[in-house]
């Protein structure tokens, strides 16, 4: 038993965070003006050849024969930059695509040459559609089974998204846009796994914001990190980071291995996961005062994708009715 | 990341958990009193008379060298068996047992380990003073140097079980003229020397296994310092070291049972003011399901440390998170107990029993072996480098 990362997994991790930092910072939206919607563009096919898509895909599908594990981790890394959500869309949806033995699709989707946004249920019968602009289809995914749809067949009406470089769409869930679709928890639960990590991402960069700015900024003659009403709240940062990070390596491992009390151990992931984004985001701005208004400022960001994913993922409530009747070990 | 069992690690928790089977005592640990000890004492000795003494003590010094994992699985079993707390004992095994294998010389360690392990010595903390808690190295209480004794008069409190103790893990000022944290010394005190007078104290929950400890030109050999004169604010942050470690891995999977039971009560009485079960009120489930979570990710941050130690020989940063996560999770669940309970609240129950006596015994949980302040401070300094605050 081990949850530490492997040296490879770090090489990974490494590579992969390389490649955010370069390419698609969280600063790349303040190059954006002011209508502009985040589209896949000339990262996709870059984040293609990384093979991003089929990290966790089998080998014969034309993926890295990777584990869920690895998924987890890279998802922590592209959480940290309120990276893309067509980053998700694309793992997933290769994910079903292989699954449903659907070879077209899934070419596609390694190859980088069709975007895959992230759905989740509005209602009883309407879908959000995240990351929607430039994307030709949609994954979604709950403890049933898990859908690939066409964005083409679907009636799309444009929302203005909180986080305002996403786009975002409410459609109605119309059959005939299904592509593929897959019976079963399997793919719900990676998502759920990538969905938290990506929330335990952004929890760890809004602390190392939070930490950095202690550190910097000066009042009353001396670093504000000196002072306790500060230091502690960032010291309860490190530790929902810890909390939170440690659930979903745990959850992903369970999930990984089908254990009977993966699905205990995913909600409690996703509950611990959503609370830390938020939490620390929100603590983040605090720290930063004033400063962190500044739409030009990165910090708003953080809090914006915190509740994208917590919409993604479901909300905290249905993850706690679920947990509380799961077995645990 | 794998979890990968071993058919050895598999086997062992299975011969962990067919002992404790058949020797886990069946009479419940007395709350307090000379009962208690002669009940810890006796199941120490149990365990001794096992091969189950010591599992986290190197082999040399008579204990099993345990990895942290199998510790970990001794642990989660002896939990599961619902094995009484450690109790008395505590202090010797992971405290004073640990210090000497490091610090002591061949005589201190010949005299003390054995009993320790046997069960046959139990021992206590004195640290504490009237005014030095959380700024621990300000003590005072002084040990003069007359020939081949120190001379020791001043007062401890808050030392637990002391007045069943055989001996004190005793810090001492020696050199009243050196900086605060280099005039200290860490000293075997036996606890029936003339001079020393335990007073107990009674706690807010009932009962007095805390106490008073007065020191009155107290006579103890110079053979009985450890580590070296001065050196014993180095030797006692060896001890907390230990103590923020895996020594309490048993209360943490000890919770988890705990949260079942409130579970299981929530769904046998009526909601606070209401007619059906309070499970059914959808904050109290709610809250009951978040502290369910809570317990879960404090496992895997132990697992997490597990894990780094087995790696990389000592625990990485989240180690100094899991008290401060898990002393405060336990007051979250005995107040939503509180919650629960409705008007049962104000009814006490018996010690380590139920819900009220506990909600009140862990107050202590975030003042004891450094607050939940202060371990915000570590975390802060040492682990995000943050400015120190004066």
């Amino acid at each position: 038993m081990n949850l530490l990362p492997s040296r490879e997994q770090l090489e990974i991790v490494q590579a992969v965070s390389g490649f955010l930092t370069d390419k698609l910072p969280v600063t790349r939206y303040h190059r954006f003006p002011a209508a502009q919607l985040d589209t896949p563009g000339a990262a996709l096919v870059e984040a293609a050849e990384l093979g991003l898509f089929g990290q966790g895909a089998d080998e014969a599908d034309g993926g890295s024969g990777g584990t869920l594990m690895d998924e987890m981790l890279i998802f922590r890394e592209i959480g940290r930059v309120v990276g893309p959500l067509w980053m998700l869309g694309g793992t997933i949806g290769a994910r079903i695509a292989a699954i449903a033995g659907e070879r077209d699709v899934l070419a596609d989707i390694l190859g980088g040459k069709a975007a895959v946004c992230v759905a989740g249920r509005a209602g009883d019968e309407s879908l959000q559609l995240f990351a929607v602009s430039g994307a030709r289809y949609a994954v979604m995914a709950n403890e049933h089974g898990a859908l690939l749809l066409d964005c083409r067949k679907l009636a799309l009406r444009s929302l203005p998204c909180i986080e305002r470089q996403l786009s975002l769409a409410e459609s109605a869930l119309d059959p005939s846009a299904v592509v593929a679709s897959v019976p079963g928890p399997e793919v719900s639960q990676r998502l759920t796994v990538l969905l938290a990590a990506m929330q335990v991402g952004g929890a760890e960069a809004t602390r190392d914001m939070a930490v950095a700015y202690a550190k910097l900024r000066e009042q009353f003659g001396r670093p504000i990190g000196s002072f306790q009403a500060i230091s502690h709240m960032c010291a309860d940062m490190a530790v929902r980071c810890e909390e939170a990070g440690a659930q979903v390596a745990y959850a992903s491992l369970c999930a990984n291995d089908r254990l009977p009390n993966a699905a205990f151990e995913l909600h409690s992931a996703a509950a611990l996961a959503i609370r830390a984004a938020i939490e620390n985001a929100r603590a983040n701005i605090q720290v930063h005062g004033a400063i962190a208004m500044n739409e030009a400022h990165e910090a708003h960001y953080y809090v914006k994708r915190s509740h994208v994913l917590e919409t993604l993922l479901g909300g905290s409530t249905h993850h706690l009715e679920a947990l509380i009747v799961a077995e645990r070990l | 990341m794998d979890l990968e069992i071993t058919p050895e690690d598999r086997r062992f928790r299975q011969e962990v958990a067919d002992w404790l089977r058949d020797n886990v005592p069946s009479d419940a640990r007395p709350p307090e009193g000379a009962e208690a000890r002669a009940f810890d004492c006796a199941w120490q000795r149990k365990q001794y008379d096992g091969g189950w003494a010591g599992i986290s003590w190197p082999v040399d010094h008579g204990g099993r060298g345990f990895s942290a994992q199998r510790q970990f699985i001794w642990h989660e079993e002896y939990a599961k068996a619902r094995a009484p707390h450690v109790g008395m004992s505590y202090v010797g095994l992971n405290q004073a047992g640990p210090i000497l294998i490091m610090e002591g010389d061949e005589a201190q360690k010949d005299t003390h380990l054995g009993p320790i392990l046997r069960g046959d010595a139990i021992w206590c903390q004195g640290f504490s003073e009237p005014n030095a808690g959380s700024d621990l190295a300000s003590l005072k209480t002084k040990g003069v140097i007359d020939g081949e004794h120190l001379v020791v008069t001043g007062q401890k409190v808050w030392t637990s079980h002391a007045h069943f103790a055989d001996y004190q893990e005793l810090l001492v000022r020696t050199d009243p003229k050196a900086a605060k944290h280099q005039g200290i010394s860490w000293v075997i005190c036996d606890m029936r020397l003339p001079g020393i007078v335990v007073r107990p104290l009674e706690l807010m929950s009932g009962g007095t296994q805390f106490c008073e400890v007065f020191f009155d030109e107290v006579r103890i050999p110079r053979t009985q310092v450890v580590g070296g004169l001065n050196e014993g604010w180095r030797v006692s942050l060896t001890t907390l070291l230990f103590e923020r470690g895996t020594s309490f891995i048993a209360d943490q999977l000890e919770l988890a049972n705990k949260i079942d039971a409130l579970i299981q009560y929530a769904r046998e009485h009526p909601a606070p003011g209401g007619r059906k079960p309070a499970y059914d009120d959808d904050e109290i489930r709610r809250s009951l399901a978040l502290v369910r979570a809570e317990v879960a990710a404090m496992r895997a941050m132990t697992l997490a440390t597990i894990s780094r130690i087995e790696v990389e020989g000592k625990p990485g940063p989240e180690a100094s998170m899991i008290r401060l996560y898990f002393t405060t999770l336990y007051q979250r669940i005995l107040r939503l107990a509180m919650e629960i309970l409705g008007p049962s609240r104000v009814v006490m129950s018996p010690p380590n029993h139920g819900f009220t006596q506990p909600y009140l015994r862990q107050f202590c949980a975030t003042i004891a072996g450094g607050s939940a302040q202060i371990q915000r401070e570590i975390i802060a300094g040492r682990v995000l480098g943050l400015p120190r605050s004066r």
